[in-house]
C-alpha cells in the first residue's frame, strides 16, 4: 500500500481518537460548571422557598431576615468564584459549543442574586451595597479589562459592597431591561445603589468616595499592589479579551 | 580539462564550452521574482485569514497538518527505510576518489579537518586537495607544509563554489567528496560510501550522516539531537522514497562525470548544495544517504549565529525552491516533485504563519493590556498581580491535541539515536524540551525573517 494513502487513513484515525478524547475533556468541564450552576439556582430556589415559608407561615420578621442573610452569603460564596471558571474553561475548550448557553443561566442567576438583594434591603435593612459593572461582551473592550482588575481590591477594601457584572449587549430581556434602566451608553458603566452612575474608566479613589457616598464603609490605602485579589463576580469581563 | 555550461536561468545544459571555468546566474533571479511576490501574498491571505480564525482552530488546523506528515515519514519508516543493510556488491575495483576541502579562514578547525580526511582508509587511490579560498589568517603557510596533500590557491575570496569548482577541475578521482573545512569525517567513511556507487551506476551523489561535532553549549547539545531526527531520521526516510533534495555541505560525495555533464557549482548560489542536488535529480541522477558513515562538523555555538546560518539555509531554500519550480508537484521528479519539495515549503509556510499568529496574539494582549494605563494607570497595576487557580480541568483541549505530534516525533528522536548508535543521556533532556518548544517558533521566526529578506533582495552574507 502507498504509503501516503496509509499516512492518509492513519492521520484520519489519529486526529479521530485526538478529538474523542479533548470531546470527553471539554464535556467533562461543561459538566462541572453545569453542576455549581445548578447548585446557585437551587439556592435561589431555596430563598424563594424561605420567603414564602415566612409569607405563609407568618414567621417573626427578625428570624426570618437572619435564615436570609446567612443564604445570601452562601449564595455569593458559590456564585463568585463561578465566573472566573467559567471564564477559564472557555478559553480552554476546543469543541464543546455550550458556554453561551451556561453563560445565560448564569447570568440570569446573578440578576435575580442581585434583585433579591434589593427585596432583601427592603424587607430586612442591613448594611450591603451593590455595585453593578457594565461591559460590553461583543465588542473589544480594554477599559472594561482595565476597570475589572480593579474590582477585587474595592471588594478587598468594602466588604460590604457587592460587585456584580452584567454585559450590556447581551440577549437576555433581564438584561437588556437593566441597561435601559440604568440607560447603559458606554461601557464600562459603575452603577451603585441603584443610582449612582460612573461612566467610563474610574479611578478606585472615584469608585471609593461614590460607595463611601451611599454609605459603605471602606478602609484601606489607595492600591494595594501585593494584597491576593479574591474572586469576584467581574471576572467574566476578561473573556471579551 | 573543459567543462560544459550549466544555464541555471533556463535549467539547460546547453553544451557551450565556459571559458572562464564555471560562471552561473546571478541570484537576482528575474521572472522568478513574481513567484516570489506571489508567494508573499499567498503568506498575506493567509495571515489574514489566520487572524479572523481563533487562535485554537489555528493550532487544530496546524496540528492536524503537522500529524500528516509525520505519519508519512512513520510510515515510509515502517515500510522499510529503518532496514540497515549496504549494497554488499564485490568490489573487484575501488574508483579513485579525490577529497576537495575548500578553505577560508579555517585556521582553527582545518588542520583537525585534513588530518581526519588523511586517516580516512581507502582500499583505491586517494587524493586530498585544500583550496585556500584568499585567506588572510595565515593559515596557508602552515597547510603548505603538510606533506600528502595538494593546495590550490586562489588569489581572492570567491566563494565555497568557486573553490569547489577549481579543485573540480584539477582532480584526478573518479568520484569527488566534498568536504568543508570544519568538518572530521569517520575513517571508514569512504569505504562505506564508494560501493553505493558501484552499486548504482545512475547514482550521482550520496549524503553522508552530519553529526554535531564535540557539542558544548545549550545551543550545540540542541543542534546535535536536531542532526540525529534531521541528517538521520529524515534523511534515512526521505532517501527511502528517493526524495532527497540536498547534499548536505559538510560532506557529499559525487560522480565526477555529473560536474562534466551538468557543469559545477552555481558559485553565486548561497545553497549550492541544495542547487548540485536539484539540478542532478532534474537530469536524473539519484542520491541517497549512507547512514553508516558518520562525519561530525562544527555547529554554531551562539543563538546569534545559529540564526545567521539558518537564514542563510532558509534563504538558499526559498531561492533554489524558486529556481526550480518545475521540479514542483512534478510527477516526473516522483518523491521529490509530489513529496519532498511542497511539503517543505508548506511546513515552513506554516510554521511562519503560526509563528506570526502566535506573535501579533502575544502583541495583541501586551496591547490590551498597556492601552489602559494612558487613561488610568492605577487601574491596571493591581490586575498584573493575580494568580490563576489551580484546577486539573484548566488543561487546554487545543494543548492536548498538540501534544499528539510531539509523541510520534519523541518516536522520531528515539529513531535518531537508534541510527547514531547513542543512548539517551540525562544531558540531553533540557536540549529535548527546548527542541520541542521554543525552537519551532525559533525556526519560524526565522524563515519570516529569510522571506523578507528574498522579498526586499538584500545582499547575501556568508
Amino acid at each position: 500500500m502507498n504509503p501516503f494513502l496509509k499516512a492518509v487513513l492513519l492521520t484520519i484515525v489519529i486526529v479521530a481518537l485526538a478529538l474523542l478524547v479533548v470531546l470527553q475533556l471539554d464535556n467533562t468541564r461543561t459538566v462541572e460548571l453545569r453542576k455549581s450552576i445548578d447548585k446557585t439556582l437551587s439556592e435561589n430556589t431555596e430563598r424563594q422557598v424561605v420567603q414564602y415559608y415566612g409569607q405563609v407561615m407568618a414567621s417573626d420578621p427578625q428570624s426570618q431576615c437572619q435564615y436570609l442573610t446567612r443564604l445570601r452569603q452562601k449564595q455569593f460564596d458559590s456564585t463568585y468564584p463561578l465566573a472566573q471558571r467559567i471564564q477559564d474553561y472557555e478559553k480552554n475548550n476546543l469543541l464543546n459549543s455550550e458556554y453561551q448557553n451556561i453563560k445565560n443561566t448564569y447570568f440570569l442567576g446573578l440578576t435575580e442574586i442581585y434583585l433579591s438583594g434589593i427585596e432583601h434591603h427592603k424587607l430586612c435593612g442591613g448594611d450591603e451595597i451593590p455595585l453593578v459593572m457594565f461591559y460590553s461582551e461583543k465588542n473589544d473592550c480594554p477599559d472594561c479589562r482595565a476597570q475589572n482588575r480593579l474590582m477585587p481590591f474595592i471588594a478587598q477594601r468594602c466588604p460590604k459592597v457587592r460587585i456584580y457584572a452584567f454585559p450590556s449587549d447581551s440577549d437576555l430581556t433581564p438584561l437588556q431591561m437593566m441597561t435601559d434602566r440604568y440607560n447603559i451608553s458606554k461601557t464600562p458603566t459603575i452603577v451603585i445603589n441603584d443610582n449612582k452612575r460612573l461612566v467610563g474608566l474610574s479611578s478606585e479613589d472615584e469608585i471609593i468616595a461614590a460607595l463611601k457616598a451611599n454609605g459603605a464603609v471602606c478602609d484601606g490605602a489607595t492600591v494595594g499592589a501585593s494584597i491576593p485579589a479574591p474572586l469576584t463576580a467581574s471576572a467574566m469581563v476578561n473573556a471579551s479579551s | 580539462m573543459q567543462l560544459r555550461r550549466y544555464d541555471t536561468e533556463t535549467g539547460l545544459v546547453d553544451g557551450s564550452i565556459a571559458p572562464a571555468g564555471f560562471e552561473r546566474s546571478g541570484l537576482d533571479v528575474q521572472g522568478k521574482k513574481t513567484l516570489i511576490v506571489l508567494g508573499a501574498a499567498v503568506l498575506a491571505l493567509a495571515v489574514i485569514v489566520a487572524l479572523a480564525v481563533s487562535f485554537n482552530t489555528l493550532l487544530l488546523i496546524y496540528t492536524i497538518f503537522m500529524i500528516f506528515i509525520l505519519m508519512v515519514y512513520l510510515c515510509i519508516w515502517m515500510d522499510g527505510a529503518s532496514d540497515t543493510s549496504e549494497p554488499h556488491v564485490p568490489m573487484d575495483q575501488w574508483p579513485s576518489v579525490t577529497v576537495v576541502i575548500p578553505s577560508y579562514n579555517a585556521g582553527h578547525t582545518i588542520f583537525e579537518c585534513i588530518e581526519a580526511c588523511k586517516k580516512m582508509t581507502y582500499k583505491g587511490e586517494k587524493e586530498i586537495i585544500v583550496v585556500d579560498d584568499g585567506s588572510t589568517d595565515g593559515s596557508i603557510d602552515e597547510i603548505h607544509k603538510i606533506k600528502g596533500i595538494t593546495l590550490l590557491r586562489k588569489e581572492k575570496n570567491a566563494g565555497k563554489g568557486a573553490a569547489l569548482n577549481m579543485a573540480i577541475m584539477q582532480a584526478k578521482g573518479d568520484l569527488v567528496a566534498c568536504v568543508d573545512s570544519d568538518t572530521y569525517p569517520e575513517t571508514h567513511a569512504l569505504e562505506r560510501a564508494v560501493p553505493f556507487f558501484h552499486d548504482d551506476p545512475k547514482l550521482g551523489g550520496l549524503v553522508f550522516f552530519i553529526c554535531a561535532a564535540n557539542p558544548k553549549t545549550m545551543i550545540q547539545r540542541l543542534q546535535e539531537l536536531e542532526y540525529w531526527v534531521s541528517f538521520g531520521f529524515y534523511f534515512k526516510t526521505i532517501s527511502f522514497i528517493k526524495g532527497l533534495h540536498i547534499t548536505p555541505g559538510p560532506m557529499a560525495m559525487y560522480r565526477k562525470s555529473i560536474f562534466i555533464e551538468l557543469g559545477g557549482f552555481d558559485e553565486k548560489n548561497i545553497a549550492e548544495d541544495m542547487e548540485i542536488a536539484l539540478r542532478l535529480r532534474r537530469h536524473g541522477w539519484g542520491l541517497t544517504t549512507c547512514h553508516t558513515a558518520k562525519v561530525y562538523t562544527e555547529v554554531p555555538v551562539s543563538i546569534k549565529a545559529l540564526y545567521k546560518q539558518r537564514l542563510r539555509w532558509f534563504r538558499g531554500g526559498i531561492l533554489n525552491l524558486f529556481k526550480y519550480t518545475d521540479m514542483f508537484l512534478n510527477p516526473r521528479y516522483g518523491s521529490l516533485g509530489l513529496f519532498t519539495l511542497p511539503m517543505m515549503l508548506s511546513t515552513g509556510l506554516f510554521a511562519a504563519l503560526f509563528t506570526f499568529w502566535m506573535l501579533s496574539d502575544w502583541a495583541r494582549s501586551l496591547i490590551s493590556a498597556i492601552l489602559p494605563t494612558f487613561s488610568n494607570l492605577q487601574a491596571v497595576l493591581p490586575g498584573l498581580f493575580v494568580l490563576p487557580p489551580l484546577d486539573p480541568l484548566m488543561v487546554s483541549s487545543a494543548i492536548v491535541v498538540g501534544l499528539v505530534p510531539a509523541v510520534i516525533w519523541g518516536f522520531f528522536l528515539w529513531s535518531g539515536f537508534e541510527i547514531a548508535g547513542e543512548k539517551p543521556k540525562l544531558a540531553h533532556i533540557i536540549p529535548c524540551i527546548c527542541l520541542m518548544t521554543v525552537y519551532p517558533l525559533f525556526l519560524g521566526v526565522t524563515f519570516l525573517s529569510a522571506y523578507a529578506h528574498e522579498l526586499s533582495g538584500q545582499g547575501y552574507k556568508w
